[in-house]
């Protein structure tokens, strides 16, 4: 099975099989187009990416590998939150911080499948809470100046829910 | 080490794709949290178009939120939003004027003209909320209303194609054929509309394909079928030419092949069939509470009112597609299955009828267990889920060809519907085996059944059954011996009151159709020899019950089904639209239940 090498922000090389490698356009765009070579040793560089959040994702990528490829975004079909496998949930019960540069991590390598599942557990977390709530889960401080928050109110208030 | 990641440290790519296909409530609270969030919600249009609007109605408190989605050209909103004003439903509106109603008249008029526009690959649909019947009181008739300021606001040459069909379909129901409707057709038709286009054949040509037709043209009847081809064959992913290509396929059956190839014509039916298998609903668990006998009961009383409204079949079988189709993509409760169910017949009847189904009336077949709002707002929810797309394909569509190809005698037609409504019952079968191997398959089991079991089954599914439809014998004799069961073995289910439900059999055992469903039947082993397949032990299948009322009528409170005398007396239901009504007199109509307690006497 040919193999590529990635090589993480903080210098790490990890192997990995090029069928996997290859769900991230951003390194199978790479390989087509810039001609690297799969026998080439040259690690490729990934800046944007740490050692930790790489093995993830390459974790992740392993699992996925014979998922069929997921369809294109349709805009007229309805999105849906709550089709997330349990082996996803489980792969993503992870502290935030972790969530969020999985979130880049898979917007910067482009796997879809990735960053439309991490994209959707962050939904989960924003669905059916009030501000307040909100703002706990994400230990946001509140940072509307009182001017500022009457003007949300007041633009908002077009749409309040009862 | 980095302080760890937040939320708001997101790019904004990222925030707005976390939004796409947020619920708009929540997307509001989100807008609370903080000022990055506010900014992003109220600047960006794409968090709008893609925000759900699933069951969301308009109300004074965020009909802001639904115009602002409206006009970024979300489309769910944008059809909520019509029907709230159209039907006066959730908003507190202003109806004290005349120029008050003619304001609103032009609002709705805006509003159906941009859900059209946003559904460029749906058939025109909105005509259906605004078709006669109107209110005699013209003037103060909302749909009417609506309707005038359509035409006064989209008048020009260069409007939208689907709305001059709209208007057209809507004046088509005024005066049929008439100069108008044919006017407004051809410019739809000449901008590419194909409804219009196949309007305009039914117009022209509609006549020679009549059955009673005696008079033989062959020259205009070979232009017909040429120009219908041409309608037919047009590749449209969207399905939206459905009409004309069945058409041309009952055309076909009939051995009138306008001067093509009998082998090309052929191909092309077993092609249309074999699409046709495809159409499916993915199982999904979403509704694991709506059990299969809870969906038979709701079929069941689907049929009933079919019979009661002298419905046809066809508007039947649509109904049952379209609850399965909300079924298969919304959760929905089952206090809730039942207005499902008289909302898509509602939504169907409009399309296919030329009676319609009112509101109120629909809320009264339910004995008012859901009130007219709770009806307005769940039509609006499955047009909104469906984009419009009400007109879904189903086993019923070629039947009528079939008929021709397997000539069938009118016994033996009526013996097809017979078998394909009590298939409707069974929403796994269907799923299985897919709507154009049940249709064979019944086809197959009506010849076998009216030659009594004296032909073997490979001469009656005859060679050219084979090419029209590309099912062999082996194809359908699973599907056949499975189909059979369920017109002969399997108990109905039965409902709280322990009564079988069998409106199905009733119903075909009326004069009118044949009294088909008291024909003699085949056994399970004359079956299996003439199809010659071994006798297999069918496993007898429990009797289903459901405990629970679950469908409320006014029917089904007292012993037992209606008289049939009360037919004519229920086609007396009320079918005056009570937004019509509003227009005169406010909420709650005080005749509401004098209405009810004389209907059921």
């Amino acid at each position: 099975m040919p193999s590529i090498k990635l090589s993480s922000s903080d210098g790490e090389v990890f192997s990995v099989e090029v069928e996997i490698a290859k769900q991230s356009n951003t390194i199978k765009t790479m390989l087509e187009d810039l001609g690297m070579d799969e026998e080439d040793d040259e690690a490729v560089p990934l800046p944007n990416v740490n050692a930790a959040i790489l093995k993830r994702v390459i974790q992740w990528c392993t699992y996925h590998k014979d998922d069929p490829p997921p369809p294109e975004d349709d805009e007229n079909k309805e999105k849906r939150t709550d089709d997330i496998s349990s082996w996803d949930a489980d792969f993503l019960k992870v502290d935030q911080g972790t969530l969020f540069e999985l979130i880049l991590a898979a917007n910067y390598l482009d796997i879809k499948g990735l960053l439309d599942v991490t994209c959707k557990t962050v939904a989960n977390m924003i669905k059916g809470k009030s501000p307040e709530e909100i703002r706990k889960t994400f230990n946001i401080k509140n940072d509307f100046t009182q001017a500022e928050e009457d003007q949300v109110r007041r633009e908002n208030e077009w749409c309040e829910e009862k | 080490m980095d302080e760890q990641l937040c939320l708001l440290d997101l790019p904004v790519e990222i925030l707005i794709r976390i939004l796409k296909g947020m619920q708009m409530p929540d997307i509001l609270n989100l807008a609370k949290v903080h000022p990055v969030f506010s900014d992003l919600v109220l600047s960006n249009k794409s968090v709008w178009l893609n925000a759900s609007f699933n069951g969301v109605w308009p109300n004074d408190n965020n009909k802001e939120a639904f115009h602002r989605a409206s006009v970024c050209g979300n489309i769910s909103a944008t059809i909520k939003l019509s029907l709230a004003y159209l039907y006066n439903e959730g908003l507190a509106l202003d109806m004290s004027s005349d120029y008050a109603v003619n304001y609103l008249g032009r609002k709705v008029a805006t509003l159906l003209y941009e859900a059209e526009k946003l559904t460029p690959e749906v058939a025109p649909f909105t005509w259906i909320f605004i078709r006669p019947p109107w209110n005699v009181h013209k003037s103060r008739c909302c749909k009417a209303e609506v309707y005038y300021a359509m035409c006064e606001k989209y008048s020009g040459k260069d409007i939208l194609a689907d709305i001059k069909t709209c208007l057209a379909r809507v004046e088509d129901h005024v005066s049929p054929s008439g100069e108008t409707p044919v006017e407004l057709f051809k410019e739809a038709a000449e901008s590419g509309e194909t409804y219009a286009q196949y309007r305009l054949w039914q117009i022209k040509y509609g006549r020679l394909f009549d059955s009673k037709n005696t008079t033989k043209d062959a020259g205009l009847e070979l232009e017909a079928i040429r120009s219908l081809r041409s309608l037919g064959s047009q590749s449209l992913k969207s399905r939206k030419n459905h009409e004309a290509c069945l058409k041309l396929m009952e055309i076909y059956a009939r051995k009138k092949f306008g001067g093509v190839n009998e082998n090309d014509a052929l191909a092309f039916c077993k092609k249309k069939i074999t699409d046709f298998n495809k159409i499916s609903f993915p199982a999904t668990k979403r509704n694991m509470h709506i059990t299969q006998s809870m969906r038979y009961i709701l079929v069941d009383w689907l049929v009933e009112l079919t019979s009661i409204k002298c419905l046809s079949s066809s508007i039947l079988h649509q109904t049952v597609a379209l609850v399965d189709k909300v079924l298969s993509s919304r959760y929905i409760s089952r206090s809730r299955l039942q207005l499902v169910g008289i909302a898509s017949m509602l939504l169907v009847c409009r399309y296919e009828n030329s009676n319609i189904l009112t509101i109120r009336e629909a809320a009264w077949l339910t004995d008012n267990t859901y009130k007219y709002g709770d009806v307005v707002r769940m039509i609006g929810e499955i047009t909104a889920l469906t984009q419009g797309r009400l007109q879904l394909p189903t086993a019923y569509d070629f039947i009528e060809a079939l008929g021709y190809v397997a000539e069938l005698n009118f016994t033996g037609v009526y013996m097809l519907y017979y078998i394909l409504e009590v298939s409707l019952h069974y929403f796994e079968f269907i799923r299985d085996f897919g709507p154009s191997t049940v249709a064979c398959a019944a086809c197959l089991l009506v010849l076998l059944t009216l030659n009594k079991g004296t032909t073997s089954a490979e001469n009656l599914w005859t060679p050219l059954l084979i090419k029209y439809t590309g099912f062999t014998l082996k194809d359908l004799k699973e599907c056949a011996l499975r189909l059979h069961l369920f017109y002969t073995d399997v108990k109905p289910v039965l409902d709280h009151r322990r009564q079988p439900l069998t409106q199905v059999r009733e119903r075909y055992s009326r004069d009118e159709f044949g009294r088909v469903s008291e024909f003699e039947t085949l056994t399970h082993q004359q079956l299996c020899s003439v199809l010659s397949v071994a006798s297999q032990n069918t496993k007898k299948e429990t009797v289903q019950t459901f405990n629970k009322q679950l469908i409320m009528s006014p029917t089904r409170g007292g012993t037992g089904n209606f008289p049939m005398e009360a037919e004519r007396h229920l086609a007396a239901t009320p079918t005056m639209e009570e937004s019509e009504e509003r227009y005169e007199k406010k909420r709650n109509h005080p005749n509401d239940d004098s209405i009810t307690k004389k209907m059921k006497v």
